[in-house]
Formats: C-alpha cells, structure tokens, sequence
C-alpha cells in the first residue's frame, strides 16, 4: 500500500514534472523573492546618493542604514526581548494546553462541542478588544507594561492554536498503545509523561513553531499591553513603518532585523515540524 | 466516592488549566467589552449609566456604516482571492516534483511575515515610485494605482498573499489526508487525474477547505496594519476605526461596540457554517 | 472483456533497492492467478505496475496484446480491489458502484441497470443507499468487488482482499470469489501472503521472493512437487533433510538407507508432515519429543538421529502418542527432492520454524 501511495505521482511524464517545478518557483520567486529583494536594495541604499526614479536599481549602495540601524542598542535589546517572550509564551501555552487538549482528544463528555465552541472564539474577538480590557485589568494588578503581562495577553491568542493541534495529534494515539502501558504496570501520570508526551512530540513541535512565530510578529496585545516600556521587535518595527512619514531604507533594515530571526527559526523548526500535524489542528471547525 | 463522580471531577481538573485560563483572561476582558459596549464599564473615567448610543452611532452614523461594509467587502474579496489561488497551488503540489521539499518551506514564509511588513512590501513593489511602476513606465506602460486606491486592491493583495500559505497548509493537510488507495481505486475506474482531483479529493477535503476559508476570513476581520498603511483613506475598516477610537479619542464605548459587531458577524458566519454542514451529514445520512 | 495479461523483464528499483529485479509473467484469459509470497517479496509492486499506479524502470505490460504500460491508470481498462477497500466515502454504495461507468460516460439508464445486476451478483442490493462507513468490512469489500466488476474490466487485479476480515468471513467471502470467477471468468491477478487463499483459489500460482518469481505452477504441482525449496517451504509445512547418495543408495541423517536412482551426491528432501507415517515401536530409532493436538490433526515433534521432523496424523483414529515414546518413522515411497536456491535470499523466519 505505501508503494502505491509513494508512486501515483509519478506515472506521469519527467518533463511535465520539471515544468511544473519551473513553474512553482517561478511564481515563489515573483511574489517572495522579488519583493524581499526590492526591500534588500532599499536597505542599501546611499543616504548621499538616494534612489529615484526611473533607476531600477540604486545607483550606489552603502551599509549606512544598516550600520546607523543597528547600531541603535535598543533593537538589540527588542531582539532579545522577542526572543524571551517567545520562549515564554510558547512553554506557558504548551503547559496548559496538554491536559485540556487531551481531554478533548480522548475523554467523551457532553459539554465537548460548547468547549470546542469557546476555545475558538478568542480567535474571533480582534485582539485589540482583549488587549485593552486585559491592559485595564493588567493596570489594577499592577501587570501592564511588565514582560508578564505581555505573556500572559499572548497566550491568549496562541493558546486556542495549541490546543487544536494538540488535541489533534493527541486523537492519532492508539487507546490500544495507552491501555498497553496501564496493564505493564504504569500509573496515569506515568502513561502521561513517558507514552502521551513522547507521542504528541509532533504535534509540540508543530504548535511550538506556530506560538512562537505568532508571538514574534505579534503587534496588538503586545503594543497595547506592554509599549512603551517592554518593546518588541514588532513593535519596535511599527515606529519605523507604522507612521505617516516612512523612511524606506531605514524600514527595509529593521525589517530584515525582524524578518532573518524569525526565518532562521522557522526553517530550523520547518524540519521537525509536520505539515500534516500542523493542518489536521486547524482543518475542522 | 464513586467512580462517575471520580472520573468527571478527573475530567474537569485536565480541563482547568487551559480552559480556565482562557475564561480568566479571555472571558474577562470580553465581558468587560460587552458591559463596557452598553455603557456599563469604562476605561479611566466614570461609567455613564446603560446606554444603547454606541450601538446607535455605529449603526447610523455613515463613518461606521461605510467601515462595517468595507470590513466585509476586504474580508470577503482578499479571503475568495487567497482561496483562488491557494486550491490550484495546492492541487499542483500534492504532484511530485523536483525542488518539492525546499518549495515547500519555502512557500510558507509569509506565514511569518507580520502583516507591517507585508504592506512595506507592497509599498515598495506598487506605490508610485515603486519598483514595479518605475518598470513599466520603463516601458512606455502605465501602472494601475493599487495603493490607497478606492478598490483597496493593493490591501486585497497584502492580505491575500499573508493567508495564501496558511489555506494551502491547511487545505493541502486535508487532501493529504485522502487515502491513496481510494485515489488509485478512482484511478483505475477510469478517472483522469483530474477527475479523481475534482469528484473524489475535493469532496473529502471539503471539511478542510471551508475550515480554512473561514478561518481566514475570520482573521482577515481584524487586519489593521495593511489596510491601515495602503489603504484609501475612506472609508476605512472597523479594525482602523478601533485603533483611531482607542488611542486618539478615547471612546472605549465605541471601540468595544464595533468589536461586539465584529465578533457577532464572524460568529454569525461560523453559526451558518455549522448550520449548513449539519444539514449536509444528515443528508449523507450520517445518523444511522 | 476478459484478456490475457502479459509482463515482460519488469523491473522497479527505489533508490539503491531493487523492488523487483526482472519479471516476466503470463497470465492467460480468464485465468486467475495469485501472486504468492512474504511481505517485501515485490508483490505488491507488481500488482502496482500493472495497475500503472507505478511505472516500471525497464520491461513492458500488454493487456490483449496492447502495451499499456505507456498508458494511465484510468485507460489501462482494469479493475482493483484493495485491501483497504478504498471505497469513496463520500458516494452511496450505489454511486460508489457507479463511478467507474459515470467515468465512461455510460447513458443513465444503463448505469442504472449494470448497478442493480453487480449489486445483486454480490449479495447487496438492499444496501445500494447506504454509505461505505455504515457498513461491515464485508460488505465493503463487496461493495469494492461490484465496483471493480461492473466495468467489465480486461483484467481484474486483487491487492490482498480479505487481509482485513475476520476468519470466517474471509473463508466465505473468499467461496464467493471462487464462484464469481467460474462464472465470470475475469482474466485476475491476486495478491496475497496467505497460502490457503492461494491454494483455494488459483488456477495458478507464482511464488515469490526478493522481487523475483521463485516457480509458477497449479497449486498442486507447487505443493506436491515444489522445484524449489522457497516453495516448499513457503507453500503449507514441510520437512527438509539433508542426505546425499552412494552407489544408488541414499544415506539418510539417521542412518538408514533407502534405494536411490539419481547419481548426484548431495540432495535435499522434502518431505510434507503428512507424508510421513508413524508407528509406535518401542525399538523404533525415533523419540516423540513433543505433541500438539490441533482438531482434525495430531502434529508430533520427533527426533530421529540429529534430526527433527514434523509429522502430522490426521484424525482421532489412532490414540495419542506420548512424548518419550519410542516410534518408527515411514517415510513416503516417493520422495521429492528441491534445489536449494541460491538466486534467492530465503528469510529466515519460516525455515527456522520448520528446522529448529
């Protein structure tokens, strides 16, 4: 059976094949590489000289905008900053998504719809109505503008995500494989950690990338929770780009300051990251 | 204690620590939108006392009327135009092909993109000035305006190309899902591979098609910054109003009417969504 | 309708494994052939090939005479029947039955008709609206069959059908298949890894191993006189002893002699547990060193000299004999020698078995 499925690809002519790899990365290269390479230009760009039209390419380059760019300690600082919130965000919604998401997945009870109902809806009220009501509650417990406050807002929003694709790839594990460890003489809290644990790994790693992708880019809460005193890499961002007045070069540098760390990460991730494990937590409703 | 009661008290104890929270730090501040929407509860200042005039303003006055509609005209238009262009990607890729893996980390790095950056990009490929305008003029052709234009095409695309990756993920998961022997089974009863796409793939994959336009859709209600940086400037969506009426007015009332509105149309959706596809299982006739 | 099947030097390698390593096989109109063989033997990929799930990297496929190894899966004009029964979910049994003549572009009321009689041949017409998921597994698979049939395919090809039934409905269903195919003579290719399947069922079986055809042969050329020791061995349970001959006599492992016509020196028998008869004898060379009462037969494990023989004694005729019993050993008149073969890698789970 994996030899048909392996194969029915590929009773199909070599060259149409490469045509249409030709074709794929023709479009990829069209609307990501070109884009990202107009933006690498302008962060090229010479202050002296400038880059107008009609020229397609600046007539001079110079690191200037980098270097004027990151020598500022505080993108740095926000780097670092993004980095721990990530981490944060990601273990705190790892922790408390486990237990729930396996009650979803395996144990049958009639109030399971209306949870499933309620996990989706912080993904339905924009984040910028959770941020300030929590901003306000924040503000009374003394959490706004604290890195704790900034986390616990963020995990509102990546915390339905990780209970989906856990609940997801917690489904896949055979009840034979956990009845199995019960009878081999392993109590639930061990069956937990050494079995259920171990088996979900993929669906950790699939919601691992996603929270911290989605914490690293996240603008609202963040912004609203915790700016001006805990500023990110994002919302370090916005004051380059978010203004009436966007100085191009200056833009282009702090988004690639943004952009090569969260790629870097993702690609690292991508490998141990299943595509499957990822799609199966968000393709029902 | 017996063991019923043992096992729901078990149940609600793995449910506490992730639904608990979202009803603490979810249901908190929603709750403090809906009372604060009628006047019940405000952010620095004294409660007026209920009141319907927030709904009122925002159902009369046109500003948010015409941002009501707009909201839905970007989420519906940039949410159909991810889906035209997420299903042929992903009917292509589930071929083998050579660079098949690199394409497809690749692929998803807009998922990544924050959506600041994805309008930036926009800006520098199609505002006037910008790459492509200078190209074509280059060639004696002219170039369509699509930033801060009145179709709101160049937010059309911003959005589009950030949840193109995320329909493809999801939708492509879900054909991935269709087993093989039952492809090959169409296959060999004399369906092209078109045809075993169209009449047995898509259909099986549906559950996950419309999840992920949905999904998308829901999003794209929210989106501030694109439309926001490279949109016209009327009208404008609720999310953009929400910011305005946040930070420079102050009017919480307003900002937590517009989100009730906002949530209720998305919720509205998913209610029909629901409605819809139970009346589709029971027609399959599910319930035997 | 029905046609030969014809595979010519097939080959199928992954990478730097060879799937299969050059077949050629015939398979005559309305013949009903079993590929026989252990998982990993290249049975599957042969059944894929000529499905066109698969493209081989050297050989051709004719169906009729025509090379269709060239052509898709859906213009190769064949039926299959897969171990998961890949029905289509989402289509009535009916419309599942019906999806190969839609593809056709047969009229409406001829589907209609060609439906109704392929539901009625398997048994489930009362069924036709249901789904796939509120079936049994053995109506599902039924309901696969009917799909595959009623496009009159030139072939039909099986992927190890009754793989996910219970015992006895993989006898039943498997008599149905044994009906069906006397009475339609659909040229068929079955896979399977289950001996009694192929035996039941085969006009004729090819063996195989390590992306080879070790023999074909009728079932009854390959169990009584096996060429090759894979078959023996693979094909119910047999004894192998080593012997070799002198001066026309064979020099068995436990010193007894037995008149001998060929000249070569070395020989490996084999020889069915059934074959051999057994006497109590308390003189008798050999020492009943264990037995397994199985129903219809006794299975004794018995040491004679440094061998160990299976022997099986149909019936409750005969009382138990009991392990430390001394017995006397009758070997077959004719005995049937195998190649050891060397082309092969022969695994080593079902030989160990046999010789311990």
């Amino acid at each position: 059976m994996q030899v048909v499925a392996r194969a029915s690809a590929s009773a199909r002519p070599r060259s149409g094949r490469v045509w249409l790899s030709v074709g794929l990365f023709a479009a990829l290269g069209l609307t990501l590489g070109l884009p990202l390479l107009v933006a690498a230009m302008w962060s090229l760009v010479n202050p002296k000289k400038g880059w107008f039209a009609p020229d397609l390419v600046p007539p001079s380059v110079s690191t200037a905008y980098w270097q004027s760019t990151l020598g500022d300690p505080s993108i740095l600082e926000a780097f670092g900053l993004s980095l721990l919130i990530g981490v944060l965000v990601t273990f705190l919604s790892m922790l408390l998504a486990l237990p729930s998401a396996y009650a979803l997945a395996r144990i049958p009870f009639r109030a399971k719809r209306l949870i499933e109902l309620f996990i989706l809806a912080p993904l339905i009220v924009p984040g910028i109505i959770i941020a300030i009501g929590l901003g306000t509650l924040f503000l009374r417990l003394g959490l706004a503008y604290s890195v704790t406050g900034v986390v616990l807002v963020q995990t509102v929003g990546t915390l339905p995500l990780m209970i989906r694709i856990l609940t997801a790839s917690l489904e896949g594990i055979p009840e034979d494989v956990l009845r199995a460890a019960r009878t081999l003489g392993a109590s639930p809290w061990q069956v937990g950690w050494r079995i259920i644990v171990p088996l979900a790994r993929p669906g950790f790693m699939a919601g691992g990338l996603l929270t911290f992708i989605s914490s690293f880019e996240e603008f609202d809460k963040t912004f609203i929770v915790g700016s001006p005193m805990v500023q990110t890499l994002t919302t370090k961002l916005w004051s380059f780009l978010g203004g009436q007045l966007i100085i191009f070069p200056s833009a282009a540098v702090v988004t690639f300051a943004l952009l090569v760390p969260t790629l870097i990460i993702f690609f690292l991730a991508a490998r141990f990251a299943k595509d499957d494990v990822m799609a199966a937590g968000m393709g029902k409703l | 204690m017996n063991l019923a009661w043992k096992r729901s008290l078990s149940l609600w104890l793995l449910l506490i620590p992730g639904v608990g929270y979202l009803l603490v730090f979810f249901g908190s501040p929603l709750a403090l939108a809906l009372l604060g929407s009628v006047g019940l509860e405000t952010i620095g200042t004294d409660a007026p006392g209920f009141t319907l005039q927030y709904y009122r303003t925002m159902l009369t006055d046109r500003i948010y009327l015409d941002g009501l509609w707009f909201t839905l005209y970007l989420s519906t238009t940039s949410t159909l135009l991810s889906l035209l262009v997420a299903l042929p990607i992903t009917a292509l890729i589930q071929q083998s092909f050579p660079g098949q893996r690199l394409f497809n980390t690749l692929y998803k790095v807009p998922l990544v993109v924050p959506g600041v950056v994805a309008a930036f990009l926009v800006l520098t490929l199609v505002d006037r000035g910008g790459l492509l305008p200078r190209a074509f003029e280059r060639l004696g052709l002219g170039f369509p305006q699509l930033v801060r234009d009145r179709l709101a095409l160049g937010v059309l695309i911003g959005m589009a190309w950030k949840s193109v990756p995320f329909m493809v993920l999801v939708i492509g998961g879900a054909m991935a899902a269709v087993p093989k022997d039952v492809l090959a089974a169409a296959r060999t009863l004399g369906a092209s591979s078109w045809q075993a796409f169209l009449k047995v793939q898509v259909p099986l994959a549906l559950p996950g098609i419309t999840a992920a336009t949905l999904l998308v859709f829901i999003g794209s209600t929210g989106a501030y910054a694109i439309p926001n940086l490279i949109g016209p400037v009327y009208p404008l969506p609720l999310s953009v109003h929400m910011y305005q009426n946040a930070f420079e007015r102050n009017q919480w009332g307003l900002v937590a009417a517009m989100g009730s509105v906002l949530s209720l149309t998305s919720s509205l959706v998913l209610l029909a969504y629901y409605q819809l596809t139970k009346g589709a299982t029971n027609a399959s006739g599910k319930g035997v | 309708m029905a046609d030969d099947l014809e595979v010519r030097g097939a080959i199928k390698r992954y990478g730097a494994v060879t799937a299969l390593g050059g077949v050629s096989l015939r398979v005559e109109q309305g013949e009903f052939l079993t590929l026989l063989g252990p998982s990993g033997c290249g049975k599957s990929t042969l059944l894929g090939l000529i499905a066109g799930s698969l493209e081989p990297d050297a050989g051709t496929i004719q169906i009729g005479g025509r090379r269709v190894d060239i052509l898709p899966s859906e213009r190769r004009n064949i039926g299959m029947v897969f171990q998961s029964y890949a029905l289509f979910p989402h289509l009535s049994v009916q419309e599942n039955v019906a999806f190969g003549l839609r593809m056709r572009r047969v009229t409406e009321t001829d589907i209609k008709r060609r439906v109704a009689d392929a539901l009625e041949m398997v048994g489930l017409s009362a069924l036709s609206s249901r789904f796939p998921r509120q079936l049994s597994g053995g109506q599902q698979q039924r309901v696969a069959l009917a799909r595959a049939l009623v496009i009159e395919p030139a072939v039909l090809l099986l992927d190890e059908p009754l793989s996910n039934l219970d015992a006895r409905l993989r006898e039943q269903l498997r008599d149905e298949l044994r009906g069906l195919q006397s009475r339609l003579r659909t040229t068929s290719v079955y896979v399977t890894h289950d001996q009694a399947e192929a035996l039941a069922l085969s006009d004729r079986i090819a063996v195989m191993n390590g992306g080879r055809i070790i023999e074909v042969g009728s079932p009854l050329e390959l169990y009584r006189t096996p060429k090759y020791r894979f078959t023996a061995e693979f094909l119910g349970n047999t004894n192998l002893i080593r012997a070799h001959a002198e001066n026309a006599q064979l020099h068995l492992p436990w010193n007894e002699r037995l008149p001998w016509h060929q000249t070569s020196s070395r020989v490996l028998l084999s020889i069915r547990p059934e074959d051999i008869g057994i006497s109590s004898d308390p003189g008798g060379a050999g020492l009943i060193e264990s037995s397994v009462f199985l129903g219809a037969w006794v299975e004794y494990h018995v040491r004679i000299g440094a061998q160990r023989l299976r022997v099986h004694v149909a019936g409750g005729g005969s009382s138990l004999l009991r392990s430390g019993d001394a017995v006397r050993l009758h070997l077959p008149l004719q005995l049937h020698t195998v190649l050891e073969d060397d082309r092969v890698q022969v695994p080593t789970s079902p030989a160990d078995r046999v010789l311990a």
